[in-house]
């Protein structure tokens, strides 16, 4: 009973630092907006907080929720703290695609190369590549830490392409692409959004769908087995998600990095529970929140200038990736 | 019957380690499965969990395939206690029991009232109740290996598997744990199978064994495996041989050419031909040297000492 009114007291904390924390991600910018735009009816602060303030919060939301709910289901199957949504080489799949779209595009149509679904289509394809040929192998390792080297070994082999497609490219291409591995949350339009959310929502809903599996696994595969659960389809579903949750974000706004990975530990030490009931929505929360808060973080340098949230949020995750091992010591 | 292996091969892939096994269990016993390391011990208890596959043969639960079962069918009807490590962070010895009901939940894993209530009483009976909110990282390994037998009691089912569950711990733990079972057998008249290295133990609280040889299985009674030398002829080796009085394994330590009587009061004189066995002296009747244990003292040679170390230290510098 107890421990059911602290969860529930911590998820309204989570909901209203959430809340504040996305109200000021759209007051603040890189052109500063006074609190009562939110409410007023200007046209250009309309303008800028429908098209540009609001699709760019939600983009962190909604990135922010998927990569820490694709790291924590990882680091569950993989039985390994240091596992993180990109472990099975999404990012480095997806930066092939994008690598072979951006720099070896001049073989392809221009009205292609010139749409932004291009870059988009690339990535997922380049992700969706790599996760198929690890699911084939799933099919035949038994055990989940193979899985993970091989996972590890695809993300080298993609990153080796991309090292000799960039020796082999044009500055400005090879410029498009450094950008590209930068990330952006405000590349995503409200037409990207209607595919984005649709697919994070389905991701999403699949790992509530396999709540009572995936604890299960958290004492390990013999015992998971042990207590009537499908081994071969539990994985099947995680790598799945995985691809909605972790393959699409990365598509749209480009690798973050460490977000993932901290935030299922943030949350298990803030709950005190490894319970998926609880550390799903959990991730969610902490998630977008801490996404956001990399986005403002982004902002702080002078008006007109914002800083690449791929090096924030690594500059915000590993740190408290060091933190949780000194704490647990 | 409960459970029947009906000429069953265990092994990995091509590489066959026991077969013909023909194993019975019936409902409340307490079965020790011992023998050599090698012997397939593990393998049997993976392939009666349904964790691997039999190589060839039959497995039935109360005459029905087991093979034929469904995972889920099959975690009400197994319950297992592995040697693999529980290293979770954040999770309470309850919701570690709590596990145990995950085949009886439905899709979101929530707990009924009745769920809970068993929760309880499987920490109850390996008396866990005052650590049930303790995370499993906080508490000793003996309570552990506790919580997850609870964990097996949660799981209701009318068969638990062990695999070593007194590996690692110290003395009165595993002994703790032995008794635990032994009781757990007795009360809730479910059937336990676990391998174990703990002869002396096994002997003590089994119903009946399952001695595991590199060709074979020997099935029985302790008592009548002791009698009729199986244990001897599957741990068959000159180094040691099993006390036909109280089935103890003894050394057989190498005698050098000196020899010494012993007289007195027992359990002096016990302990002193221990200690004498073990330095490599014989105790003959009628030797030249007589060492006497009277009252706390040793006499030998008409020089009185207080310990057997010193008396030691007389007969060897």
């Amino acid at each position: 009973m107890n421990r059911t009114y602290k969860n529930g007291l911590l998820f309204t904390g989570l909901l209203i630092v959430a809340t504040i924390v996305f109200a000021c991600d759209i007051v603040f910018g890189n052109v500063r907006l006074p609190l009562s735009a939110l409410w007023s009816d200007d046209v250009l602060y309309r303008e800028i907080i429908y098209n540009f303030r609001l699709p760019k919060a939600l983009t962190a939301v909604v990135t922010g929720a998927a990569i820490s709910v694709a790291g924590l289901i990882m680091q569950t199957l993989f039985r390994n703290p240091l596992a993180g949504p990109y472990v099975l080489g999404v990012s480095s799949g997806a930066s092939l695609g994008v690598a072979v779209y951006l720099l070896a595009g001049s073989l392809l149509p221009i009205a292609f190369v010139q749409s932004g679904w291009g870059l988009v289509i690339s990535a997922v394809i380049g992700a969706v590549l790599v996760l198929l040929m690890v699911l084939g192998i799933s099919f035949r390792v038994r055990q989940a830490v193979s899985l993970l080297i091989v996972g590890i070994m695809f993300g080298q082999i993609a990153g080796s392409l991309v090292t000799i497609l960039q020796n082999n490219s044009n500055p400005d291409s090879l410029k498009l692409f450094v950008v590209w591995t930068f990330g952006s949350l405000s590349a995503v339009s409200w037409t990207y959004m209607q595919v984005l959310v649709p697919l994070v929502v389905l991701g999403l809903f699949l790992t509530f769908f396999i709540q009572k599996s995936l604890n299960g696994l958290l004492l390990g595969e013999n015992y998971a087995r042990g207590l009537g659960i499908n081994i071969g389809r539990t994985r099947l579903l995680i790598i799945i998600s995985v691809a909605l949750l972790a393959g699409t974000t990365t598509a749209f706004t480009g690798p973050i990095a460490f977000i993932g990975m901290a935030v299922p530990h943030l949350v298990r030490g803030l709950f005190r529970t490894s319970d998926h009931r609880i550390t799903i929505p959990g991730s969610i929360l902490c998630g977008a929140t801490l996404l956001l808060l990399c986005d403002l973080a982004t902002q702080l340098p002078a008006d007109g200038y914002t800083l690449p949230i791929n090096a924030i949020s690594a500059l915000v995750g590993a740190p408290i990736i060091i933190w949780i091992i000194l704490k647990n010591k | 019957m409960l459970l029947q292996a009906s000429n069953l091969t265990i092994g990995y892939g091509n590489h066959i380690v026991q077969h013909h096994l023909n194993l019975v269990a019936e409902v409340g016993d307490l079965i020790c499965l011992t023998g050599l390391n090698g012997s397939g011990k593990s393998t049997l208890l993976r392939t009666l969990a349904g964790l691997q596959k039999s190589l060839g043969g039959h497995i039935t639960f109360r005459g029905k395939d087991v093979g034929k079962l469904t995972n889920e069918e099959r975690a009400k009807l197994f319950a297992l206690v592995l040697t693999d490590n529980i290293a979770v962070e954040n999770l309470t010895i309850h919701d570690l029991v709590a596990m145990g009901r995950l085949p009886y939940t439905g899709w979101s894993g929530n707990l009924s009232a009745n769920d809970e209530k068993i929760v309880k009483e499987s920490l109850a009976q390996v008396n866990l109740l005052h650590k049930s909110e303790s995370l499993i990282c906080e508490v000793s390994d003996g309570e552990k290996q506790r919580g997850v037998i609870a964990k097996a009691l949660a799981q209701d089912t009318p068969l638990v598997l062990l695999d070593e569950p007194t590996a690692h711990l110290d003395l009165p733990n595993r002994i703790e744990i032995m008794l635990l079972l032994r009781r757990l057998s007795v009360h809730t008249r479910k059937t336990f199978i676990l391998s174990t290295h703990e002869l002396d133990l096994a002997l003590q609280m089994a119903d009946k064994i399952w001695l595991m040889g590199n060709d074979g299985v020997q099935v029985g009674v302790p008592e009548d495996l002791m009698l009729t030398g199986k244990f001897q002829e599957t741990f068959g080796s000159t180094a040691f041989r099993f006390d036909e009085t109280d089935g103890h394994c003894k050394i057989n330590h190498l005698l050098g050419t000196l020899t010494v009587a012993v007289t007195g009061e027992s359990p002096a004189t016990l302990w002193l031909e221990r200690a004498l066995f073990r330095c490599g002296i014989s105790v003959v009747p009628n030797a030249d040297i007589v060492i006497e244990a009277h009252q706390g003292c040793f006499r030998l040679q008409n020089q009185e000492v207080h310990s057997i170390e010193e008396v030691l230290h007389h007969l060897l510098c």
